[in-house]
């Protein structure tokens, strides 16, 4: 076998000037791809290293006042890409012009529509991928592993999935809160059969505020994707640059600004709930009207990075994604029947210690009761 | 004992059906385990994080009162003491709920 590396591909290529992530290699000529383990951009062809610059990461931590944006339209920097929009799931996903497969990355159907160019927000920051594709399947393995009652056989079948590197756009949104509110506070008074709720009327205000309420600008990435995936390592953004997304793919954000803060609130709204009661105090309580002021709102729109994969087991598809900073990974599992049957079958046998005591303890106590209720004489042989 | 193939019989389907019962329960609950371990959001509601313990606590107490039934059945050699015994069993249990 020759041990000489194929000829590079030629970076002159009209798509290739075309597209902004091309990055040929200064020895080669070959794309140059971010390489999560070196941090840097690595050559396909002969592995040279190029040093990404690391830029101002005040940049990436800057907060945009988020009304100012909502009424002014766009102020931000915005970017056209071309993009494909899958018709399964709703992800639009930023179509590489060296990718042939038109899978969706998120649902692994065929995307069978047009590339179309799309406007978005350029993010300001992003999470760089840290874990390598080799160490994401190791941990997806591991946590399979892991599953109690699932499949024989699983992590064979998982391990010959390709995994997509993605990078997810979020917004991130913080806010001042006021909330005057009243209400009923429940206090348990006496002991025993003469225990009775007494209850106060109370009224009140809670302040407080809220860092970074992450809002997934995907509507393909559920919030149990997101939740399972989390922490992130937010205080560790780097300023966007496009030699990170080198050999990656981008999610363009299908929820926009507003959409997401409408979302946010919901969470906010809830955390407020919980203060509220807190601040009532006592055993219950009663909300009975809760008005809250939002101020000083701000945002940030990044871009956090997922490993994706889609494996089959017994004819069903099951997705899995590896938080591209932490290794955390979450994902859909299968379960065997028959394992769990079994399963049940051994706790329905353990039961018979309870069962067994059970009935040998209150025997005694139950038979003469029953000798009364029937007069059949004594069932008991000995 | 009245019928030891009648014994065998009962206990037999009875474990077949508390084990089909028990599986989508164990799913759940396995879910619930899980989810408490490895989530860190709110993503799962309270009532997805309770109903896996609150199945496998109900299923649990049911294997309990069928075990001490056959345990009785064994015990007497005979089906109707052990019917009149789970009987006051759970007329106890109700009289006991309805108190709390």
């Amino acid at each position: 076998m020759s041990q000489t590396p194929p000829p590079p591909p030629s970076a002159d290529t009209p798509q290739a000037k075309a597209d902004k992530r091309a990055f040929p290699c200064p020895n080669c000529g070959a794309d140059l791809r971010f390489d999560p383990g070196a941090e840097a951009l690595k050559c396909t062809h002969c592995e040279a290293e190029v040093d990404v610059p690391h830029l101002d990461d005040e940049a990436a931590q800057e907060e945009h006042d988020l009304r100012s944006q909502i009424a002014s339209g766009a102020t931000l920097e915005t970017v056209e890409t071309p993009s494909l929009n899958c018709t399964t799931c709703g992800a639009s996903v930023e179509f590489d012009s060296d990718e042939h497969s038109r899978l969706c990355p998120f649902c692994d159907s065929a995307i069978v529509a047009d590339v179309t160019m799309q406007r978005n927000i350029v993010p300001q920051g992003l999470l760089p991928f840290k874990i390598q594709v080799k160490e994401a399947h190791e941990l997806m393995h591991t946590w399979l592993l892991s599953r109690w009652f699932a499949p024989d056989g699983i992590t064979e079948d998982s391990a010959k999935e390709n995994f997509n590197g993605i990078y997810v756009p979020t917004w991130t949104y913080d806010a001042y809160t006021s909330t005057a509110y009243t209400g009923k506070r429940g206090d348990y008074r006496g002991s025993g059969k003469n225990r009775r709720i007494h209850w106060t009327r109370v009224s009140g205000t809670v302040s407080g505020s809220f860092d970074d309420v992450l809002v997934s600008g995907s509507q393909s990435v559920s919030v149990e994707f997101k939740d399972a995936l989390a922490p992130w390592p937010l205080r560790d953004l780097e300023t966007y640059q496009t030699e990170f997304l080198a050999g990656f793919r981008a999610e363009n954000h299908t929820f926009g600004l507003e959409e997401g803060y409408n979302e946010s609130q919901v969470f906010m709204r809830a955390k407020i709930r919980d203060w509220v009661r807190a601040d009532i105090g006592g055993s219950k309580q009663i909300i009975s009207s809760a008005d809250t002021g939002f101020s000083k709102e701000t945002f940030k729109h990044i871009l956090l990075p997922v490993w994706i994969t889609h494996y089959t087991l017994e004819g069903e598809r099951y997705r899995m994604s590896v938080n591209g900073q932490t290794g955390k990974v979450y994902g859909q599992r299968p379960f065997s029947k028959k394992k769990l049957a079994v399963g049940a079958l051994v706790g329905f046998i353990s039961m018979v210690v309870v069962g067994g005591l059970i009935s040998v303890s209150t025997g005694p106590n139950i038979t003469p009761y029953l000798y009364q209720a029937s007069d059949e004489g004594d069932w008991f042989k000995d | 004992m009245d019928s030891w193939v009648q014994f065998a019989g009962s206990l037999l389907i009875v474990m077949g059906g508390m084990a089909l019962i028990g599986i989508p329960l164990l799913k759940s609950l396995t879910l619930s385990i899980e989810g408490h371990r490895e989530f860190k959001g709110d993503s799962m509601t309270r009532r997805e994080k309770t109903r896996g313990w609150l199945g496998a606590l109900v299923w649990s107490l049911a294997a309990i009162v069928i075990w001490s039934f056959f345990v009785d059945w064994l015990r007497a050699g005979n089906i109707e003491y052990a019917q009149d015994a789970l009987a006051y069993r759970i007329e106890k249990i109700m009289e006991s709920a309805s108190r709390n």
